[in-house]
């Protein structure tokens, strides 16, 4: 699954990131045919991102090629259960990805396209946020 | 490519407020520069502008009648959207004169299909070319159709119309053809092997 080799210095229990705004870069197609593009705002954790990687590439078997374009990199920290409240922050428990609206999550290169778009359809299932897959324009890099 | 003539008014008000305002009556904030002109801050119908940009993409060239009298050919040089709704914020207009050459960045369609058994990359989407800004494409085509794996398309392999020239290095590469994944080398495909979740726990 994805995360930093080690987690960044003096970032090891940040705060919860703003989820106010839309994407402002990341929004295109850059990679291959087809794209999966959040609609809203939401924390993607590594596992969403690795189960979703596997239903795309377990639908098209063979012949395509995947590209994540997002990477989780922030620790969501939780305190233990029936525990009091103080002593200090609690430990990291996930890796996410603060992902904003219009952000393009995963690309997907593969010849047939009703194929892609079933494959990116389950891909979506398994997100926790409103997604459309959106097809790469003449000339947009 | 021909010209679109749109009609266009000066705008008065600035700032997100009346950029917005702008925006609710149907319109785009633009601006237009270039030639060492001053620049001026006008607003083009929405409408007009999507189904001209749409058409004829970054290389459109805009015969724009001003609502101060004047008139300018113009070509835009950067668009500014909204990443959900794909509708126009604000465009940047370069102010262009008819016979000088231009250098622009023209869209790359590949077309026909590879051999079977390929997966094809594309690599660079835009090229940019030399020319008169009354005559360029809306895009330059290459074909791909039976090409096997290993076997790349470069900018010397474009067509290029009369009269445009490529102002780029000929051995840059557009697309390259792989052999497509096996099932196999797709399932093992996982970025990072899996960590012992101590490792976060540190």
């Amino acid at each position: 699954m994805l995360m930093p080799r080690k987690p960044p210095k003096g970032f090891r229990k940040p705060h919860h990131p703003n989820r106010h705004g839309s994407a402002k870069g990341g929004t295109k197609v850059a990679f291959g045919d087809y794209g999966i593009q959040a609609l809203g705002p939401a924390y993607i954790t590594n596992r969403q991102i690795e189960a979703a990687r596997i239903a795309m590439n377990r639908h098209i078997r063979r012949g395509g090629k995947v590209w994540i374009t997002v990477f989780p990199d922030q620790a969501i920290t939780k305190k233990p259960a029936e525990t009091r409240m103080g002593s200090g922050k609690g430990s990291p428990e996930w890796w996410v990805v603060n992902v904003k609206p219009g952000r393009i999550l995963f690309e997907m290169s593969f010849g047939n396209e009703t194929v892609a778009r079933e494959a990116m359809r389950r891909a979506i299932h398994k997100l926790p946020v409103k997604c459309r897959i959106v097809k790469r324009e003449v000339g947009e890099a | 490519m021909s010209e679109v003539k749109i009609s266009a008014e000066l705008r008065m008000e600035f700032g997100k407020g009346g950029a917005r305002r702008t925006r609710r009556a149907g319109k785009v904030p633009a601006v237009l520069y270039g030639h060492g002109e001053k620049p001026r801050h006008i607003a083009l119908p929405a409408r007009e502008l999507a189904a001209a940009i749409r058409h004829g993409g970054m290389t459109q060239v805009f015969n724009i009648e001003i609502s101060d009298g004047s008139t300018a050919l113009a070509l835009p040089k950067a668009i500014q959207r909204d990443p959900i709704k794909d509708t126009f914020e604000h465009v940047d207009l370069l102010i262009v004169r008819r016979g000088e050459r231009i250098m622009v960045e023209v869209r790359v369609q590949l077309v026909g299909e590879a051999a079977g058994g390929t997966l094809v990359t594309h690599e660079r989407a835009t090229l940019p070319v030399l020319a008169d800004p009354t005559r360029l494409p809306d895009r330059l085509e290459v074909s791909i159709a039976g090409l096997e794996a290993g076997s790349q398309v470069t900018a010397a392999d474009v067509a290029l119309p009369s009269g445009i020239a490529l102002a780029t290095d000929p051995g840059v590469s557009i697309a390259i053809v792989h052999a497509a994944p096996t099932a196999a080398q797709m399932a093992g495909e996982s970025p990072v092997d899996e960590i012992d979740s101590e490792v976060i726990d540190v």
